[in-house]
């Protein structure tokens, strides 16, 4: 783990808003950072980033998991786009990934690393971490334009998605 | 031109064009953008343009921003954007702000250009000419930072790799950015020609040099002559070729077979080798002087299994490419396939990989590469690695331990027995059961 992974980690670790969240049995142990669920959300101008690959800001929340409440413990400036730093986001570990469009390629490789990957999903972050508690991220609401019904489950995203009324093939 | 002219015009052209508000929002759409970005007209209007299009500018390159902010229209910038397949399609952008009757600004209008089969093209052509390495492993960009560099150099260049990991292509990048560019690269494998014969070969020949020599004959380093020579596998030469390719390289001159001239060469050497040449030197097979003449700078790629974010990209390189060739539309694969990829050791590396697709490209009867597409040896060295049971992953362990101690003792038995607690008879059984070369 370099430096700056390391700094992202004592910043997870010593937020109060993260501490909250955590069980009492962990505060001070080893487990500290690992035991919450990191969520990685790309935002431009308090919304979703349109594309993942070439996303330049990443918010890190810490939550206990889908439905919880999210708390937002760092933000990951990537200059050169977060596909070139998929590295940094396994270091981590981030968990899960809640994002706009994400090529095929990207999003295969977030999986095989074990990231769950909600995909093709828009709208203001704030409405989005909504929607994580209330789990209703699989909803129209928070669809990109132009997938015709939800689609967007944790390891298996965008299977099932539409275009123009046609079921994909899984790929 | 009255709209409904302006708007047919609009419909008919392959360009994508839509327009914005001030705003950002959609206000038009063709059916050319839908086409290209696989998302409606009734769907895109009054939305976020960046949602829409889903491209890399967006967000730190947007051509409208742009023009919003210089007042300069973009021309034919280039991008791309992610379709609702997660396909990257490439795209040249323009843009230009449109103003009302008034002057006042209303908003903007984008065109975009499906360039992929262009750019496609483009690529295969690079990847033919010029052996460009291409990458996205951060490993191997890190050594790739550095070609350019070692490139302008005129000092002798050592890869080394496992066998069909890019060695020779390494070396044509080298050769392509170099000062030797406009000359020639002479490729000359090692272990592929006779002993008897790679000296002729490599220096040439005089008439009358031995019999059926009826006529003189240039070898490889006249023929590289200032460009660029390739030895593969010059851990195969015999110990006499050693001696003559050592004062070649320190003379930078030789006599060809039956001349008594002395002839220079200016040509640049660049060797490889999948061998561990320092090995090979303490067990006496290479010279170490040569070694060391030639191991100016060291290029190490390393093997495919190492930089699985290679497999993905280089998988669809060849999968574009192989489409083409064999006039077929496969465009994708399917999870099972790049799960397999992915958990595949490689032994083969790009090589194996690029076989691999040119085979189930040849096979496959529908648009997406599926498993019964590959190799069936394939998948069952990928099961037989996944169902390894406690013993076999004990032995590897044991072998790779024997193996690590046994290099930190300089092949000394005795020695390495005693680190590894064991006697030395046990040890030689071990090293002849897992035939560990000592």
């Amino acid at each position: 783990m370099n430096l700056e992974m390391r700094q992202v980690c004592r910043k997870i670790a010593t937020n109060p808003s993260y501490q909250a969240l955590r069980s009492p049995k962990y505060v001070g142990t080893k487990d500290a950072v690992s035991f919450c669920m990191k969520l990685a959300i790309p935002t431009t101008r308090q919304r979703i980033a349109p594309l993942f690959d070439s996303a330049t800001n990443i918010e890190l929340y810490a939550t206990e998991g889908y439905g919880c409440d999210c708390v937002l413990v760092s933000t990951l400036e990537f200059p050169e786009g977060a596909q070139q730093n998929l590295e940094t986001l396994y270091h981590i570990p981030v968990d899960t990934v809640v994002c706009g469009a994400i090529s095929n390629e990207v999003e295969r490789l977030l999986v095989y690393n074990g990231v769950e990957v909600f995909s093709f999903l828009c709208g203001p972050v704030q409405e989005v971490l909504k929607g994580w508690k209330e789990r209703s991220l699989h909803g129209y609401t928070f669809s990109m334009p132009g997938c015709l019904r939800p689609h967007h489950c944790p390891k298996r995203s965008r299977d099932n998605c539409c275009i123009r009324g046609e079921r994909r093939k899984n790929h | 031109m009255d709209i409904l002219t302006s708007e047919t015009i609009l419909e008919s052209i392959s360009d994508g064009v839509f327009t914005i508000d001030n705003e950002w929002r959609i206000t038009y759409f063709n059916s050319a953008a839908e086409k290209i970005t696989g998302i409606l007209r009734d769907q895109a209007i009054g939305l976020s343009c960046c949602e829409v299009f889903k491209s890399n500018m967006c967000e730190s390159h947007c051509p409208l921003r742009h023009t919003f902010t210089t007042k300069e229209n973009v021309r034919e910038q280039r991008g791309y954007i992610v379709n609702l397949m997660g396909q990257r399609v490439k795209v040249s952008v323009s843009s230009a702000i449109l103003y009302d009757s008034q002057g006042n600004r209303i908003g903007g209008v984008e065109t975009f250009r499906d360039i992929s089969a262009i750019e496609h093209l483009r690529s295969l052509g690079a990847f033919k000419r010029e052996g460009t390495m291409v990458t996205k492993s951060e490993t191997m960009r890190k050594i790739l930072h550095i070609v350019p560099t070692v490139a302008r150099s005129a000092s002798t260049v050592l890869i080394t790799g496992e066998s069909g990991s890019g060695k020779e292509v390494m070396a044509r990048s080298i050769h392509s950015l170099s000062e030797q560019k406009n000359g020639p690269f002479i490729a000359i494998n090692c272990a592929a020609i006779p002993d008897s014969l790679l000296e002729s070969e490599l220096f040439g020949y005089n008439k009358g040099a031995f019999t059926g020599a009826d006529r003189d004959k240039p070898g490889r380093f006249s023929l590289a002559d200032k460009g660029t020579l390739f030895l593969d596998e010059i851990g195969e030469l015999s110990p006499m070729m050693q001696v003559k390719l050592l004062r070649v390289l320190q003379e930078r001159s030789y006599e060809p077979l039956g001349s008594v001239e002395t002839k220079k060469t200016s040509a640049r050497i660049i060797c490889a080798t999948n061998a561990d040449l320092e090995r090979l030197v303490r067990l006496g097979k290479f010279r170490q002087d040569l070694y060391y003449r030639i191991n100016v700078i060291t290029l190490t790629i390393p093997p495919l299994r190492e930089r699985k974010e290679d497999i993905i990209f280089l998988a669809h390189q060849f999968l574009d490419r192989f489409s083409v060739v064999n006039n077929k539309r496969v465009d994708r694969f399917s999870n099972d396939v790049f799960k397999l990829f992915l958990s595949y050791s490689w032994p083969g590396n790009i090589r194996e990989l690029e076989n691999v697709i040119e085979r189930a490209v040849v096979l496959c009867d529908s648009d997406e590469v599926t498993l019964s597409d590959l190799p069936s040896a394939m998948s069952r060295s990928h099961e037989e690695h996944s169902v390894l049971n406690v013993n076999k992953m004990k032995e590897i362990a044991e072998k790779e331990s024997i193996r690590t101690v046994l290099e930190k003792h300089d092949y000394n038995v005795s020695a390495a027995a005693k680190d590894l607690d064991m006697h030395r008879s046990t040890l030689y059984r071990k090293i002849e059961k897992y035939k560990i070369e000592i």
